[in-house]
């Protein structure tokens, strides 16, 4: 997999180039827009993190270069810029996604996993050791044994399965499980994160879902 | 002052025209007066100057003696001698006198016949015919003997006159000023129109059309002056909230890039192989205080845009009940965590127009606010229902309250009851400014009712869209 990472801060540009690369990614950095849609038509990337306010050529700009050569490429908005019209107007332009600074790295990523998963097959039966999810069925088992939850607990479940062995941010999680704004209310992820634990881990050997601190929950049979 | 200005005008041109008119006619009231007053004595004097030559006296009497057949003669003597008497002056005794006087019984004793003549000047009497006026006149007979002659005349028709014309004035007065009142009301009204207008157009400039201009009639007026200061006030109000603007952009940016960089820089320390439980634990712990400060720059930024009219609100029929419902079905889980119980009590169907984002946000914060206040084991109830006009959302709590001085500045930024007791818990007193900009952004208002260690209860008034709301 390779991404370009078009980002105008050094530092912030290095730091997802190495948390990428950590993670299996090779990644190209651009520090301005100029040569963005000629690299990205000359290499065969699977997306793109673009910055909106960048020299010389603006993020918006950039975007549209990369759209006339590769209608399809997968493009991740990070920028400094939060208003919701700013988010509209990212996404109007042809973004997949919208992220703003500063931002977890491992949100990044899931959100990444995300874009490149997309048009995938989607699992109608999900497995995480023991536990079993019916997708269509919206059941959830656990060594056979049905487990009841409530739709929000459901869905929390089903984003945790969706990506086994990879932590989701709060941030993350909020935005997919729940429709409303809760940036008030912190710990809304943490309550039903300890409901879903009560049902899910609660009498078992094997704990699947985990905290890790400051970044967010991770559901994984072998916890590092 | 609370008179309007036209009220005011009318006001003051009502005191200057009833001071005017007031003056006006007891100064034409004086001065006919004593026209008609010198004319009088004036007519007096000739008539008993007159009359001398016409006196003839005759021992003890005296008689008038003229030329019948002259029409002049006899038309002056006839009114000369309508009220007359001659005294001698030696004596006091009555020579002669009108017939007209007689039943008037005004004939004087020798003593007040030498005071008339010491001071001749007219006399006024009143009688019960009206008030006569007698002059004086001291003539000598040809046989030497001095004479007192007294002619009078009544000032009936004089008076009648004057108080025809004061009755005239007392009526004319208040007529002339509920006229120039009535005038100046209605005038003013087409004098002040532009001046409503002025008003009008100021109104529907708010803060998110600050780029808006009062129009200038061009005539150069007063009014034109006030258009023009106006409008030189409204550009720079209009450059200052464009600074705010550019510096809440450029705030966003300058602070999170760095912030950015930082918690990257820390995660990357954070899942790096070599760390130690304790530094991990401590990498979380800095990544933690990021994303408070993270959050605590979105509020500020939310606020600073919403104040400098940055937001736009979607008007779009929002069921306030069904969103409740919802939120607080969500929220339930947040309250069973800490073991307050959250009570949903509905009681009509409300629908008002507005955005729904925004409203959840608003009832949220007010939500979150009740239960982050609220001790253990405690209650929070939210209530919608319909007020008259209003749909209402309550939030009561029994939790801690605030005190009476506390309840006025509770929707302050930034403001915390107690600095040290709730430094423990999250938030950075931004939610309830925000709840109250968005309840006047739909033309409503939070309102807070509290009393120490009882409890508060936040109540969100907002127009009602649909008048078939109740169910």
């Amino acid at each position: 997999m390779r991404v370009l990472v078009i980002e105008d801060d050094r530092k912030v540009g290095s730091f997802i180039q190495t948390g990428l690369a950590q993670e299996g990614y090779a990644v190209d950095l651009l520090t301005d827009g100029t040569d963005a849609g000629d690299q990205a038509r000359t290499i065969d990337y699977d997306a793109v993190v673009l910055d909106l306010m960048l020299p010389g050529r603006s993020g918006f700009q950039v975007l549209r270069d990369i759209r006339a050569r590769k209608p399809s490429l997968p493009v991740l908005i990070l920028t400094a810029k939060d208003a919701l019209d700013d988010r509209v107007a990212g996404l109007d332009a042809g973004a997949d996604d919208y992220m703003t600074k500063p931002f977890a790295l491992a949100e990044l990523s899931a959100r990444l996993r995300a874009l490149l998963r997309r048009g995938g097959p989607r699992e109608s039966v999900l497995r995480v050791a023991d536990l079993e999810m019916d997708t269509i069925r919206r059941k959830v088992k656990r060594a056979g044994t049905p487990i009841d939850l409530k739709p929000k607990e459901y869905a929390l479940l089903e984003i945790l399965m969706r990506n086994i062995d990879r932590p989701l941010t709060k941030a993350l999680i909020i935005e997919h499980v729940w429709d409303i704004h809760y940036d008030s209310i912190s710990n809304v992820v943490e309550v039903h994160i300890n409901s879903l634990r009560n049902k899910v881990d609660r009498g078992f050997d094997l704990p699947l879902i985990h905290t890790i601190r400051g970044v967010g929950y991770v559901l994984t049979e072998s916890p590092s | 002052m609370t008179m309007s200005l036209r009220a005011r005008l009318a006001a003051i041109s009502m005191i200057v025209f009833g001071v005017l008119l007031a003056s006006l006619s007891v100064v034409s009231y004086e001065v006919l007066a004593r026209q008609l007053d010198a004319d009088a004595t004036a007519r007096l004097s000739e008539l008993t100057e007159g009359l001398h030559g016409y006196l003839r006296v005759d021992g003890d009497t005296a008689s008038v003696a003229f030329d019948a057949s002259d029409n002049d003669q006899a038309a002056f003597v006839h009114e000369a001698t309508r009220y007359y008497q001659v005294y001698d002056a030696g004596t006091g005794r009555l020579l002669v006198a009108s017939a007209g006087l007689t039943p008037l019984a005004r004939h004087w004793t020798p003593a007040e016949v030498q005071a008339f003549r010491a001071d001749p000047t007219p006399v006024d009497i009143e009688t019960q015919y009206g008030r006569l006026r007698l002059a004086n006149d001291a003539g000598t007979w040809p046989d030497g003997r001095a004479y007192l002659l007294q002619v009078g005349m009544f000032l009936g028709p004089m008076d009648a006159t004057l108080a025809r014309y004061r009755i005239l004035l007392l009526w004319r007065v208040p007529i002339a000023l509920l006229a120039a009142v009535a005038a100046s009301w209605w005038l003013s009204k087409f004098a002040l129109l532009p001046l409503s207008r002025v008003a009008a157009a100021a109104r529907a400039i708010d803060v998110q059309t600050l780029e808006q201009r009062l129009p200038a009639r061009g005539v150069g007026d007063e009014l034109d002056l006030v258009v023009d200061a106006f409008n030189g006030t409204l550009g720079r109000l209009e450059r200052a909230v464009g600074e705010m603007r550019q510096f809440s952009a450029s705030l966003a940016h300058e602070l999170r890039t760095p912030l950015a960089a930082l918690r990257g820089e820390i995660e990357l320390a954070h899942r790096a192989a070599g760390t130690s439980p304790a530094e991990r634990d401590r990498f979380a712990s800095q990544m933690e205080e990021i994303d408070r400060l993270t959050r605590l720059i979105d509020h500020i930024l939310t606020l600073a845009r919403a104040e400098s009219g940055q937001i736009r609100l979607a008007h779009a029929p929002v069921n306030l009940t069904d969103l409740a419902g919802s939120l607080v079905e969500q929220m339930e889980p947040l309250a069973a965590a800490r073991s307050i119980e959250l009570r949903w009590e509905p009681s009509d169907v409300v629908v008002v127009d507005g955005d729904a984002g925004w409203l959840q946000r608003l009832m949220i914060n007010l939500v979150d606010n009740a239960l982050k206040f609220t001790k253990e084991n405690g209650r929070v109830v939210v209530r919608v229902f319909r007020d008259g006009d209003a749909a209402r959302i309550e939030v009561q709590d029994n939790g801690v309250g605030l005190s009476p001085a506390d309840t006025l500045q509770v929707f302050e930024r930034f403001f915390r009851a107690d600095p040290a007791r709730s430094s423990s818990i999250a938030g950075a007193g931004l939610g309830l400014s925000l709840a109250q900009w968005i309840a006047a952004q739909h033309g409503g208002a939070v309102a807070v009712r509290s009393r120490l260690g009882e409890g508060s209860t936040f109540t969100v008034a907002l127009p009602i869209s649909t008048p078939s709301g109740a169910s």
